[in-house]
């Protein structure tokens, strides 16, 4: 039996684009922290709450600044989700306000969240 | 001396490391070929209808929530909740048109339809966007309620049209812009 020889630069970088090209899609996925077949309908459910949370928000009188802290949404309590609303002033335009308003769910590795900002004046244009 | 040494690192077999890359290279393909057959299986392909059933009707909502948010003056369900909402809507010259003359949506027998109303009649609407009347069917427990002076809440329950999901409950809350 011979001692293996080492592989020249060439060689490993060879084997690391082999296991790129293999192991990249599953890569992707990690980035978006999503399986799209299986989690799109949570995803879906999120946005909308996401949506409603910013439209109730924009409902209430003006605030120039106001934070909540997570609290769960009712209706989508089987997910986990949980949402929040800041105001905040704008850092540029001392006139405006920006609207935040985030949704968030899954368990520590896995958590996944959406953020919706809305610049909003005080006076209608 | 050297000479032995450079012919005896010659390259011959195959390394414990090689075997494991193969190993999992084995591993991603035969995993990868089981899930594409799950991909094309029918599990997976009523998974996609029920999610794109879902997924038209928040589509259909997201018109009819930017046709209400964006609507010149609200008029009915001025508080409490109404199987039914109107309002006046603007002209494209940007003047309010007549009062006589409403825009609105209707939960009656089963579905969600569009209407318009004047002084004679109630009459459904062709279409709304890219949604023919009526834009839900199979939906109950339907209301509009008014929540706050300047919010609206749509909510109702549906199912699915091949029965695979009851009872699907969706809900929006709409700022109404111009109160």
């Amino acid at each position: 039996m011979s001692d293996p020889a080492p592989r020249s630069m060439f060689e490993k970088l060879l084997y690391v684009g082999i296991a790129t090209f293999f192991l990249w899609p599953f890569v992707q996925l990690w980035s978006i922290k999503a399986i799209p077949v299986f989690e799109s309908d949570a995803h879906l459910r999120a946005s909308v709450a996401l949506e409603n949370l910013m439209e109730g928000a924009l409902s209430r009188p003006f605030e120039r600044s106001f934070s909540s802290p997570f609290e769960a949404i009712p209706g989508c309590e089987d997910l986990g989700l949980v949402g929040r609303v800041e105001i905040l002033p704008h850092p540029e335009f001392p006139a405006n306000v920006l609207v935040r308003t985030q949704v968030r769910w899954g368990v520590f590795p896995l958590t996944k969240n959406l953020s919706l900002e809305y610049l909003r004046a005080r006076t209608r244009p | 001396m050297n000479m032995t040494m450079t012919m005896k690192t010659s390259r011959t077999g195959i390394t414990l490391w090689e075997i494991a890359l193969f190993t999992v290279f084995l591993a991603v393909a035969g995993g990868a070929s089981v899930f594409f057959f799950f991909l094309n299986s029918d599990d997976m392909k009523r998974a996609q209808q029920k999610f794109a059933w879902v997924q038209n009707i928040n589509d259909m909502l997201d018109e009819v929530s930017n046709e209400i948010a964006n609507s010149a003056q609200f008029e009915h369900p001025f508080n409490g909740s109404s199987r039914e909402c109107f309002f006046r809507t603007a002209a494209d010259t940007g003047a309010l048109v007549p009062s006589v003359l409403e825009e609105g949506f209707v939960f009656a027998d089963g579905s969600l339809t569009y209407v318009a109303r004047n002084a004679a009649a109630t009459t459904g609407m062709k279409r709304l966007g890219r949604f023919a009347n009526p834009l839900v069917t199979n939906c109950r427990d339907g209301k509009f309620t008014r929540v706050s002076p300047g919010r609206l809440e749509i909510s109702f329950k549906a199912d699915s049209p091949d029965g695979s999901v009851t009872s699907r409950e969706f809900i929006r809350v709409i700022q109404l812009r111009n109160q």
